[in-house]
């Protein structure tokens, strides 16, 4: 499993789920975030939690792992949020932060080194087809 | 998913006459199914034929996209009011196709 | 057509909501059961080993467990055609071996007929004695196979499978509020509840569920539309013999020359491999001048199912031929299939595909049970089609389930050594169902609903108790032996009981809550609006 990779995708989600007006914390308590801040802090963790699960096992499965790491985030943040809203939200907090704990086991990288180190590999792009394949799947979302 | 209402076929873009709505309704239905299945195996294959690539690549490609195709067709069939319409463009567009494939006959 | 761009968009919406309804509602109970047997089926050598508690995985490396193959194959049938030895994996833990006779020279004569597989000791050889089961094989059979006669059942399957893909995008374009309503889920709100839990199972997971679907219909894409192979081809086994690069097939020569030792070629292959080991090895007129060993490279890590292959001589051991790498066409086909069967997946993934799988069985139960919840009338509905609606609902969703748990519980009941043992489990699992089901009938709608709902559950919650009778491999063991394979399937089957028994709950709760609406207000049929 990537562990660190779901929990980064569970405290996105969070994240954009608070930017929304229907779901934000009535209490004004610990969120000094502004819906904006929210939502771009949501959208770049989403992204590196994909640059994450891309660096580590590759173009191809890390595509397929991670879409399916992220939705299993965001079903599991809904699923809580449905039931205890502001437990859900503040989980978050302790989710990045495992996150970053867990990086050195599941990663075969130091933690804080991740996004330097996929510049210089770079992601090779994936043979014509498996790309093509990949993009036709993931397209509906 | 927003709308679940028995009625929509009635008011809705499908309406018809309420005496000939169970045979148009009919027509239809055989239209998506059969005629969109039709159509969509006439233009994978039409697509197979022509693509300029190795023939077993375009053969794949062609079986490829074909049930996408097929399913577009078949919903379009339920959104296009005009059932004449529906029927002309998805029971020629097969036939067509069919025609074109049948006349180029396979690949040397 | 003179429409409004508003009204275009509307009318849009609801033919597409209309449509996705009826596409819904008429493929639904089927795509429940396939959903739901082939989201256990990724688990499919996981399943077959605790059906046979009986043996214990051995891990030998490819080229021994080829040559103990080849050691009983020699001895049992040395004349036959082809052999097939599909190598042990750390899933599977055995070999099987596969045997296809010579036809007869008379053309006349029927031909000879199929052989059943034996397992095998991967470091023996020698054929295992276990139970007669089908195994997981079961549940993945009937998941595109339905238990009908050839074709049908893949036809249906077929059918089906383009209904949900025609209802995934009616689906995604009715729904105008995709982004809005994206982590909306109320519970306690009647339809509404079960129109978010429809929404959230299907929008959450949307890429899986259209990526299942599809790659579904591409397994038997060559089944379902074999015309473009018609109009590029006089003669359609040569396309096969063009996109998979299958090898002609040599006849056999007639003079007998000793097979050439296969260890070597499998060293040979995995080089060329890059360490990548075979998954199957196929020799052709095994003894004879002309034998051929084909080897296939497992699809393990990597997306694309179809894996090359390289043909050695099997008298020399030299290589002759290997696959072309494939083009973007087969590759992108491949990688469907392999996306669909998940083989390349490593523990973790294949995990989070079964939770998907889950997550699309839910999406299919909830939209069911919403077309009743939406429907129903606070003075009950009398209408057949209503009423009909309702009982295959709690059919499918409630009692299949119990069917699963059958099929696994008469593996354990039924004496080992039982003579058609493996054909009266499948019956087991289909006797539970439906008998259920037809029972259910006699039930009013909410009564039915919770009891075949407690009955799934407690079904399920019976196996780790009967495994642990009945075997030596019970939880206890299991852990302390650190059989992970029994104590996970232990764990899963309880979670699946806790799930069915959490559902039977919330549905006697409901019920309950509507049965004093209904005390209070006018007398109304029982319903199980949540």
């Amino acid at each position: 499993m990537q562990p660190d990779v779901l929990m980064l995708a569970y405290a996105a989600f969070a994240g954009l789920a608070m930017a929304m007006k229907r779901h934000r914390p009535m209490s004004g308590n610990g969120i000094a975030l502004s819906p904006r801040a929210l939502r771009l802090g949501g959208a770049a963790l989403l992204a590196f939690s994909c640059l994450v699960m891309l660096h580590r096992i590759g173009p191809g499965q890390g595509a397929v792992a991670w879409v399916g790491s992220i939705s299993l985030a965001a079903i599991l943040l809904v699923l809580l949020m449905s039931w205890r809203p502001t437990a859900a939200f503040v989980l978050a907090v302790p989710a990045i932060t495992l996150a970053a704990l867990f990086s050195p086991i599941s990663s075969t990288l130091p933690v804080g080194s991740g996004v330097k180190t996929l510049g210089e590999d770079g992601i090779s792009t994936g043979k014509a087809g498996e790309a093509v394949g990949l993009l036709f799947v993931v397209a509906p979302d | 998913m927003q709308i679940f209402g028995d009625d929509v076929a009635k008011q809705g873009s499908v309406g018809v006459g309420r005496r000939n709505a169970g045979w148009q309704m009919a027509a239809r239905c055989a239209t998506a199914l059969v005629g969109g299945y039709a159509a969509a195996a006439g233009f994978a294959s039409l697509l197979a034929r022509l693509l300029p690539v190795a023939r077993a690549e375009a053969t794949l490609w062609g079986m490829i996209v074909s049930f996408l195709l097929f399913a577009c067709l078949g919903l379009w069939a339920f959104y296009e009011a005009r059932l004449a319409r529906v029927a002309a463009v998805i029971w020629s567009g097969a036939i067509a196709a069919g025609t074109i494939v049948a006349l180029l006959g396979p690949r040397a | 057509m003179n429409r409004e761009p508003g009204t275009v968009q509307k009318a849009l919406r609801q033919s597409m909501a209309w449509i996705h309804t009826w596409l819904g509602l008429i493929a639904g109970w089927i795509l429940f059961a396939m959903f739901l047997t082939g989201t256990a089926s990724y688990f499919r050598p996981e399943i077959t080993r605790w059906m046979q508690p009986e043996l214990r995985a051995k891990s030998v490396s490819a080229a021994q467990a080829t040559e103990a193959a080849v050691r009983h194959l020699q001895a049992t049938s040395p004349d036959d055609e082809q052999w097939f030895i599909y190598l042990p994996d750390d899933r599977t833990g055995v070999t099987r071996v596969f045997m296809r006779a010579r036809p007869n020279p008379d053309p006349e004569a029927p031909p000879p007929p199929r052989r059943p597989e034996v397992k095998l000791d991967p470091a023996t050889g020698a054929p295992l004695a276990a139970r007669e089961t089908k195994g997981g094989e079961h549940f993945y059979r009937f998941h595109f196979q339905l238990q009908l006669l050839h074709p049908w059942g893949r036809w249906l399957a077929g059918f089906c499978a383009i209904f949900m893909l025609g209802a995934i995008i009616s689906g995604v374009i009715t729904h105008k509020r995709i982004f809005a309503d994206f982590f909306t889920l109320r519970w306690g709100k009647g339809h509404r509840t079960w129109l978010d839990a429809h929404n959230a199972s299907a929008v959450l997971a949307l890429p899986y569920h259209a990526m299942i679907t599809y790659t579904g219909l591409i397994t038997l894409m060559l089944m379902y539309m074999p015309w473009p192979i018609e109009a590029n081809y006089r003669n359609s086994d040569n396309f096969a013999v063009e996109a998979y690069g299958r090898d002609a097939e040599e006849p056999a020569a007639g003079r007998s020359v000793p097979l050439a030792p296969i260890g070597p070629m499998i060293g040979a292959a995995m080089h060329e491999w890059d360490g990548a080991a075979p998954r199957t090895v196929v020799v052709r007129n095994p003894g004879d001048a002309a034998a051929t060993v084909t080897l296939l490279r497992s699809p393990a890590g990597q997306l694309d199912a179809r894996a090359g292959s390289i043909v050695f001589s099997g008298t020399s051991g030299e290589r002759l031929s290997a696959s072309q790498p494939p083009g973007p066409a087969a590759q992108t086909a491949g990688v469907m299939l392999g996306l669909h069967l998940a083989h390349f997946a490593g523990p973790a993934l294949r995990w989070s595909f079964f939770l998907l799988g889950l997550v699309g069985t839910a999406m299919v139960g909830t939209g069911l049970v919403m077309w009743t919840a939406k429907r129903r009338r606070p003075a009950g509905n009398a209408d057949f089609g209503f009423r009909l609606v309702e009982r295959l609902n709690i059919g499918a969703i409630a009692c299949l389930p119990a069917g699963m748990a059958a099929f696994l519980l008469a593996n354990r009941l039924l004496p080992a050594d039982m003579p058609g043992r493996a054909d009266l489990e499948v019956e087991a699992m289909f006797w539970t169902w439906f008998g259920l089901a037809a029972l259910s009938v006699l039930r009013p709608v909410r009564r039915a609903w919770i009891e075949t709902l407690t009955l799934s559950a407690l079904a399920f919650a019976l196996l780790p108790l009967v495994n642990a009778v009945t075997t030596d491999r019970g939880l206890l063991r299991s852990v302390a032996a650190g059989d992970w394979l029994f104590v996970s399937f232990d764990a899963a089957v309880l979670a699946m009981s806790g799930l069915l028994g959490l559902a039977a709950f919330r549905a006697h709760r409901a019920s309950a809550r509507q049965g004093r609406a209904s005390t209070r207000n006018a007398p109304g049929r029982p319903s199980l609006a949540a």
